[in-house]
C-alpha cells in the first residue's frame, strides 16, 4: 500500500510538472493582461525543441535551453500580434496552438525514433529521498526541483519587487501604468514571452525528463489545461501546485490502477484529469470575490467582437 | 517646503485656444497659477473646464497659444512631461488600481529609485497624512475604500511624487460628504500655506468662496470673469457670469407645471415600495426599509450625495438587482419577483446613470437601439419592420428637438452627450407610465437641458410618473413635486420643494437626521 | 450585387491589394520554406491545385471535407453572435457522430432510411447539444468561461469516443481496429453521381443560408446580436440573457452534432477513433476568418477544405507530411490576424 502511495505521489509530480510550468507561464501572461491559448503550442514546441536538441547534441541542458527558447519564440509571436497589432487574443492563441503542433509534427518526423540517451536523469537528494511515502518527490529530475522552487520565486517577483508590481499593474490598468510615464506594452511583452519560455520548460520536462520520448502532439491538451488551472490558482503562483498535481495525480492514478491489474477502461481513466480540472473550475466558480486581473477581464468579456 | 508667494507664476497659460475639429472647447484662455495661492475655476458642465485641465496635464496639446512654466515656454507632449514640471493632478475618477493597496498605488506612481523603498514610502505616507490631516491606511485595498478614502490616497500619491508644486483638483468635492468637503477645504488651505500652487476646478460656488484667492469663471469655453479675493466675491455676479444672461430668456416656469398638491393621496399609486431593502454589490444593505408611493403624474426627486445607493435603488426598482426584502408594485401589480420584460410591459422605462456602458451595443445603429425596450415596433414576417421604424422615428418630435444624430449612424461612434440624447429620446418616445431617470441632463449643454426638462414635464402632464435622480439640487427642486433625501442608508422626506430650501435639503443629505418621523408611510 | 457595389468605398482596390498581399505573403514564405526542405515549391503548389481542383475526384474530396467545416463554422457563428466563443466544435462533432453511429447500428439497422436517417440526425443533434449544453449550463449557471470549458470538453470527447470504439461499440469483425460496425446501407445518404460526395453538402449549405437569415433577418437574431454586443443593454431591454445564450449554445452544438451525423451517414458509414479529427478547430477558424458571417463561412470553409485535401495530396506526391499544410494554414491565419478586421469607422 505504501509502495502504491509512493508511486502515486511521485507519479503525480512527474506527470504534473509540465502542467505546473504551464500554469506558471500562463499566470505571468495573464497577470499582464494577456490570455495565451497558444500555450499548448509553446509547450509542444518546448517538448520537441528539447528532444531534438538533446538528440542532436547529446546534452540535455542544451535541450532544456532549446525548449525554453522555442516556447518563448512562439509566445513572442502571440505578444506581437495581440499587443502591437491588437489581434483577437483567443483566435491568435488558437492559431499558434495549431502552428506549434504543425511545426513540431513536421520537423518531429525524424526524431520519433531518435535516442536521447538517459535524457534528464533523476537526482536523488540524500535524506529527503529516504522519507517514506513522499521520498519519491526528492528523486526527480532537475526541472522538477526547479519547479518546486519557482512558485515562491515567482510569488516574490510578482508581489515583493517593483518590477512585479508593474507587471501586475499592467494587467490591472494599462491606463494607470501609462499615466505614470511607464511603458505597459513592454511589460506585456515581458510577461507573455517569459510565460511562453516557462511553458517551453514544461514541454522539455515532458519529453526529455518524464517520458523520454517524442510523439507528435504529445502535450495532448496540457497547455489548455494549464490555462484553465490558472483560474483554480486564482493567478497566484503559490497555488499553482494544486491544480497541476491534481492533474498529474489523475494521470498517475491511471497508471497505478493499470499496473495493479484493475479492470477499468484506460479511456475513462485518461478522461479523469480533464474531468477533474472541469470540476475544480466549477468549485472555484462558486466563490464570490473576483480576482481576475481587470485588463484580462475586459479581454475575456469582449473576446467575440474584436 | 517652498518659498511662499513667489512673484512669478509657476504656470502661465497664454492666449490658449483648444479646438477639436470644428468644436472650440477653449478660446483665448489666460491664466496664472502662483505658489501659495488657491486659484479656482468655476463653470457649468460643458464650460470647457476639463479641456483646460487636460491641456495643463499634457493630455492634449493646445491648438493655439502656449504654456509657460516659471516664465519659460514648454511643450507638454505627455502627462510625464507635466509631472516633470511639478504638476500633480487629482482626477475626478482617480487613477488608482482597485486590486492594489494604497501603498502599492503610491509606490507605482513614484520614480524607480524611490518606488523600491517600501518602508521609507510607508513612513512618508504617515508623515503626509499627519501633516495635512489626510488619513490613509497604506495596507488597505483600494477596492475596499469609499470615494473619500480613495481621494485621499490619490492626493497622498500626488504629494509624494517628487517635485510636485502645483496640485490640480478636478471637481474634488462631488464625491464627498459635506463634512468631508469641509475637511477638504481646510486641507487645501494647509497645502497653500505650505507653498503649493493650487488649481481647484468645481461648479460649487460655496466652497470656492470659502477658500479661493482668485476665481476664474468659464462659460462656453471662454473666460467671462476673473476676480481676486481682495476685490471681494459676489455670489450673484459669479452665478450670472457662469450661467450667462441670455439663458434667462429661455426660461421654464416650473411652478406652473406643479399641479399635484403636495399632500394629495393617490389610491392606486404608480409605484409603491414597502419595506424594500436595497443591497449593493457586496451584499450590504445600502438603503434600508424604502417606503415610497409615487402618485400618477408626479415627479419625485431623490437628493443625496453621490454613491449613497442611488444606482442600486434604481436597479432594484427596474429588476436588475434583487432586493433583500420588501415589496414593489406598479399600479397595483406586484412586481417584486417580476422580470424586466414584465416590468417593461407594465410601462416602466429606465435611463441608466451610465448609458455608454449600459446601453450601447457595438455595431448597431441608433434606430436599432430604439427597438430595445423603447419605441413600439411593428413586425414584418419574423423580423422587425425596420423600414417602418425608421420612418416613424424620422417624424418623432423628441428625436428632432433633442438633436439626436442621423438615426442610421452607429451609436458607438457618437459622443457621450449624443448617446444621452438617444437614450432620452427613446424613453420619451416610449411614453412610459413610470420613468426611472438617473441624471437625465448629465453631459448636455444648457439649451438641451431645458429641452429635456420640457419633455419630462410634458410626460408628467400626460400622466407619467417620474422618479428623478440628479446631482444638481437646483434641477431637483425645479422639476420635482416632492423630494426625498437619501442619507444614513435611508430615504427621508418627502419635502415640499416649494417650502424646503436647497440649504435645508443639503443639510439633510449629510445624515444624522431627526426627521425620522416624517419618513413617508405608504399611502393606503 | 449592385447593393454591394454601392457599399464599396472609393479606394476599395487599395484594400483589396492589401488583402491580396496578406494572403500572398504567407504562401510565398511557405514556398521558400518548402525550397529549403528540398521540395520544388512551384511544382508542389501546382500539384496541390491540379490534384484537387483539376479532377472531379479532387473536387469531390474538397466538398466532402468542406461539408462538416461549413456546418461547424455556422455553429461557431451562432454562438459568437450571442457573445460566446465556442471552440468545442471538435467535441460536439465527435459526440454527435458517435451518437448517430450508435443509434444507426444498435437501433435502426432494420428501419427504412426515410425514418432511420432522420432518427440518426436527431441522435447526432442531441449528442452535439449534450456536449455544448454542458458548457452552456456551466457558463450561465456558474459563469465559467466557455472558451476554456469547450476546449476541455474536446479532450474528454476524444476519450469518450475511444472508450466506445474500443469497447462497447467495437465491431467484432474489425480485426481490432478501433471502429464501430458499418451502418446498414439504407441508412446511408444518397451520393451525388456515385462518388464520395453525398447530398449532405446541400444540408450544410442550406443550413448556412437559413441561419444567416435567422441571424440577420429575424427578431431572435436581433436579440442574439444585442446579447452578444452588450449583455447589460440586453438585460435592460428585458431579454433573458442566460436563457438565450444557452439556446444559442445548444443550437451551435446541435449544428456540430448534425455535421457529425452527416459524416457517418454520408462519408464514413461507421465511427472510427479518428473520425472528424481537427474538423472542430478548422471550422472555428473558418468562422473566424468569415467574421462569423454564415454566408462568408461557406466560402472560408471551402478554402480550408481545399487546403486540407491539398495537404493530403502533398503527402502523396512530394513526400511532405500532411502536417505541413497545417503550417501553411496557420501562417495564412496569422497574416490575417496581423492585418486585423477593423474597418474605418
Amino acid at each position: 500500500m505504501i509502495n502504491i502511495l509512493t508511486y502515486l505521489f511521485s507519479g503525480a509530480v512527474q506527470s504534473g510538472t509540465s502542467v505546473l510550468y504551464g500554469v506558471y507561464g500562463e499566470i505571468l501572461s495573464e497577470r499582464v493582461g494577456v490570455i495565451n491559448l497558444g500555450l499548448e503550442g509553446s509547450m509542444v514546441m518546448g517538448a520537441f525543441g528539447a528532444y531534438a536538441a538533446t538528440a542532436q547534441t547529446g546534452s540535455p541542458l542544451l535541450g532544456v535551453l532549446a525548449g525554453m527558447l522555442l516556447g518563448g519564440l512562439l509566445a513572442l509571436i502571440h505578444a506581437y500580434l495581440v499587443i502591437a497589432r491588437k489581434a483577437n487574443q483567443l483566435a491568435t492563441g488558437l492559431t499558434l496552438m495549431f502552428l506549434g503542433l504543425g511545426i513540431t509534427a513536421f520537423f518531429g518526423r525524424g526524431y520519433v525514433s531518435a535516442s536521447i540517451g538517459g535524457g534528464l536523469s533523476a537526482i536523488k537528494i540524500p535524506l529527503l529521498s529516504d522519507i517514506p511515502v513522499i521520498g519519491g518527490l526528492f528523486e526527480q529530475d532537475i526541472l522538477t526541483y526547479l519547479s518546486y522552487l519557482l512558485g515562491p520565486a515567482l510569488w516574490f517577483l510578482l508581489f515583493k519587487t517593483r518590477f512585479g508590481m508593474l507587471l501586475r499593474g499592467t494587467g490591472e490598468s494599462e491606463e494607470v501604468v501609462y499615466a505614470y510615464g511607464l511603458n505597459p506594452k513592454r511589460m506585456r511583452y515581458i510577461g507573455v514571452v517569459m510565460g511562453g519560455m516557462l511553458a517551453g520548460l514544461g514541454g522539455a520536462q515532458l519529453s526529455i525528463a518524464y517520458t523520454k520520448t517524442w510523439i507528435e502532439g504529445m502535450t495532448n491538451g496540457r497547455g489548455v489545461i494549464a490555462v484553465a488551472l490558472v483560474i483554480l490558482a486564482t493567478w497566484q503562483p503559490l497555488k499553482a501546485y494544486i491544480g497541476a498535481y491534481i492533474f498529474g495525480g489523475a494521470q498517475s492514478l491511471q497508471l497505478v490502477l493499470q499496473q495493479q491489474g484493475y479492470d477499468v477502461s484506460p479511456f475513462l481513466l485518461l478522461m479523469l484529469p480533464y474531468l477533474l480540472t472541469l470540476i475544480a473550475l466549477f468549485i472555484v466558480s462558486r466563490r464570490k470575490r473576483q480576482v481576475m486581473p481587470a485588463e484580462l477581464k475586459k479581454i475575456v468579456e469582449s473576446s467575440v467582437s474584436s | 517646503m517652498m518659498a511662499k508667494g513667489t512673484a512669478a507664476p509657476i504656470i502661465e497659460v497664454r492666449d490658449m485656444t483648444m479646438k477639436f475639429g470644428s468644436l472650440v472647447a477653449n478660446e483665448n484662455i489666460n491664466l496664472k497659477i502662483y505658489a501659495g495661492k488657491i486659484h479656482a475655476i468655476v463653470g457649468e458642465n460643458g464650460a470647457g473646464k476639463s479641456t483646460l485641465m487636460k491641456v495643463l496635464y499634457g493630455v492634449n496639446a493646445p491648438t493655439e497659444g502656449e504654456l509657460l512654466f516659471d516664465g519659460v515656454p514648454q511643450k507638454l507632449t505627455s502627462p510625464a512631461k507635466a509631472i516633470a514640471q511639478g504638476v500633480g493632478m487629482v482626477f475626478q475618477d482617480f487613477r488608482l488600481i482597485p486590486a492594489f493597496t494604497a501603498l502599492e498605488n503610491v509606490l507605482m506612481a513614484l520614480p524607480k529609485e524611490m518606488g523600491r523603498k517600501r518602508a521609507e514610502v510607508r513612513k512618508r505616507i504617515a508623515e503626509v497624512s499627519e501633516k495635512y490631516r489626510i488619513p490613509v491606511d497604506p495596507d488597505q485595498y483600494v477596492w475596499e475604500m469609499d470615494l473619500g478614502q480613495r481621494q485621499r490616497v490619490e492626493i497622498t500619491k500626488v504629494l509624494l511624487m517628487p517635485g510636485t508644486r502645483v496640485l490640480i483638483f478636478d471637481e474634488p468635492t462631488s464625491v464627498l460628504t459635506e463634512h468631508e468637503a469641509e475637511a477638504f477645504v481646510n486641507m487645501l488651505k494647509r497645502l497653500r500655506d505650505d507653498g503649493y500652487g493650487i488649481l481647484f476646478i468645481t461648479h460649487k460656488l460655496n466652497e470656492v468662496m470659502a477658500c479661493a484667492d482668485s476665481i476664474t469663471v468659464l462659460r462656453h469655453g471662454k473666460i467671462t470673469q476673473v476676480k481676486e479675493r481682495s476685490e471681494g466675491f459676489d455670489k450673484n455676479e459669479l452665478v450670472r457670469s457662469m450661467m450667462g444672461e441670455e439663458e434667462g430668456s429661455r426660461y421654464i416656469d416650473y411652478k406652473k407645471w406643479r399641479t399635484i398638491p403636495f399632500d394629495s393621496v393617490d389610491i392606486c399609486p404608480t409605484l409603491r415600495c414597502e419595506h424594500l431593502d436595497v443591497v449593493d454589490d457586496h451584499g450590504r444593505k445600502i438603503i434600508k426599509d424604502v417606503n415610497l408611493a409615487l402618485r400618477r403624474g408626479e415627479i419625485y426627486g431623490l437628493a443625496g450625495i453621490s454613491g449613497r445607493g442611488q444606482r442600486e435603488l434604481m436597479e432594484t426598482l427596474f429588476g436588475l438587482r434583487i432586493p433583500l426584502g420588501g415589496k414593489m408594485e406598479i399600479s397595483g401589480n406586484d412586481i417584486t419577483h417580476a422580470g424586466i420584460d414584465k416590468r417593461l410591459k407594465l410601462g416602466m422605462a429606465f435611463i441608466s446613470e451610465d448609458p455608454l456602458r449600459d446601453n450601447v451595443v457595438p455595431g448597431m445603429s441608433i434606430f436599432e437601439h430604439m427597438a430595445l425596450a423603447g419605441v413600439p415596433v411593428k413586425s414584418k414576417g419574423l423580423d422587425i419592420d425596420w423600414a417602418a421604424l425608421k420612418d416613424d422615428l424620422n417624424h418623432e418630435k423628441a428625436i428632432q428637438e433633442l438633436g439626436v444624430p442621423e438615426i442610421s449612424r452607429k451609436l458607438e461612434t457618437l459622443s457621450g452627450g449624443n448617446v444621452q440624447r438617444t437614450v432620452l429620446a427613446r424613453a420619451i418616445i416610449k411614453a412610459p407610465t413610470l420613468l426611472l431617470a438617473s441624471y437625465p441632463s448629465r453631459g448636455l449643454d444648457i439649451g438641451t437641458v431645458l429641452t429635456v426638462h420640457h419633455f419630462l414635464l410634458t410626460l408628467k402632464q400626460h400622466g407619467c410618473t417620474i422618479l428623478l435622480i440628479s446631482e444638481d439640487l437646483g434641477e431637483l427642486c425645479d422639476l420635482s413635486d416632492r423630494i426625498g433625501v437619501i442619507a444614513d442608508n435611508r430615504i427621508y422626506g418627502p419635502l415640499d420643494p416649494e417650502k424646503a430650501s436647497q440649504l435645508e435639503i443639503g443639510e439633510m443629505m449629510l445624515g444624522g437626521n431627526k426627521h425620522d418621523g416624517s419618513r413617508e408611510k405608504a399611502a393606503s | 450585387m449592385t447593393a454591394l457595389a454601392k457599399k464599396l468605398p472609393a479606394d476599395w482596390w487599395k484594400n483589396a491589394l492589401v488583402w491580396a498581399g496578406v494572403i500572398a505573403v504567407p504562401i510565398v514564405a511557405f514556398g521558400l520554406f518548402l525550397q529549403t526542405q528540398g521540395v520544388n515549391a512551384i511544382q508542389t503548389y501546382g500539384t496541390m491545385i491540379s490534384s484537387t481542383l483539376g479532377t472531379s475526384y479532387g473536387i469531390g474530396e474538397v466538398v466532402v471535407k468542406s461539408t462538416p467545416l461549413v456546418l461547424i463554422a455556422v455553429a461557431t457563428a451562432v454562438s459568437a453572435k450571442a457573445g460566446l466563443v465556442n471552440v468545442g466544435g471538435e467535441g460536439q462533432f465527435a459526440i454527435g457522430a458517435l451518437a448517430a453511429a450508435a443509434a444507426g447500428m444498435l437501433l435502426l439497422q432494420d428501419v427504412p432510411g426515410i425514418i432511420g436517417i432522420p432518427c440518426m440526425a436527431l441522435a447526432g443533434i442531441a449528442g452535439g447539444m449534450l456536449w455544448s449544453g454542458v458548457a452552456g449550463v456551466l457558463k450561465v449557471k456558474a459563469n465559467m468561461n466557455e472558451t476554456i470549458t469547450t476546449l476541455i470538453l474536446n479532450y474528454i470527447a476524444v476519450q469518450v469516443v475511444s472508450y466506445f470504439v474500443y469497447g462497447p461499440l467495437k465491431d467484432p469483425d474489425s480485426f481490432n481496429w478501433p471502429q464501430t460496425a458499418r451502418i446498414s446501407s439504407q441508412l446511408r445518404l444518397p451520393s451525388l453521381g456515385g462518388g464520395r460526395v453525398s447530398i449532405g453538402i446541400f444540408f450544410a449549405v442550406g443550413l448556412a443560408v437559413i441561419l444567416w437569415l435567422v441571424l440577420k433577418k429575424t427578431k431572435w437574431g436581433y436579440k442574439l446580436r444585442v446579447i452578444g454586443g452588450n449583455p447589460i443593454a440586453a438585460a435592460q431591454a428585458g431579454y433573458h440573457v442566460a436563457k438565450n445564450q444557452l439556446i444559442a449554445m445548444l443550437v451551435s452544438g446541435g449544428l456540430a452534432g448534425f455535421a457529425g451525423m452527416l459524416e457517418i451517414c454520408g462519408v464514413e458509414y461507421q465511427m472510427r477513433q479518428t473520425t472528424g479529427t481537427n474538423y472542430g478547430y478548422l471550422g472555428f477558424l473558418a468562422a473566424w476568418m468569415a467574421w462569423n458571417n454564415p454566408l462568408l463561412g461557406i466560402v472560408t470553409a471551402f478554402i480550408i477544405g481545399f487546403l486540407s485535401v491539398a495537404g493530403n495530396t502533398m503527402e502523396i506526391t512530394s513526400g511532405l507530411p500532411s502536417s505541413s499544410i497545417r503550417i501553411l494554414m496557420s501562417i495564412v491565419l496569422l497574416a490575417i490576424l496581423w492585418k486585423g478586421r477593423r474597418k474605418k469607422a
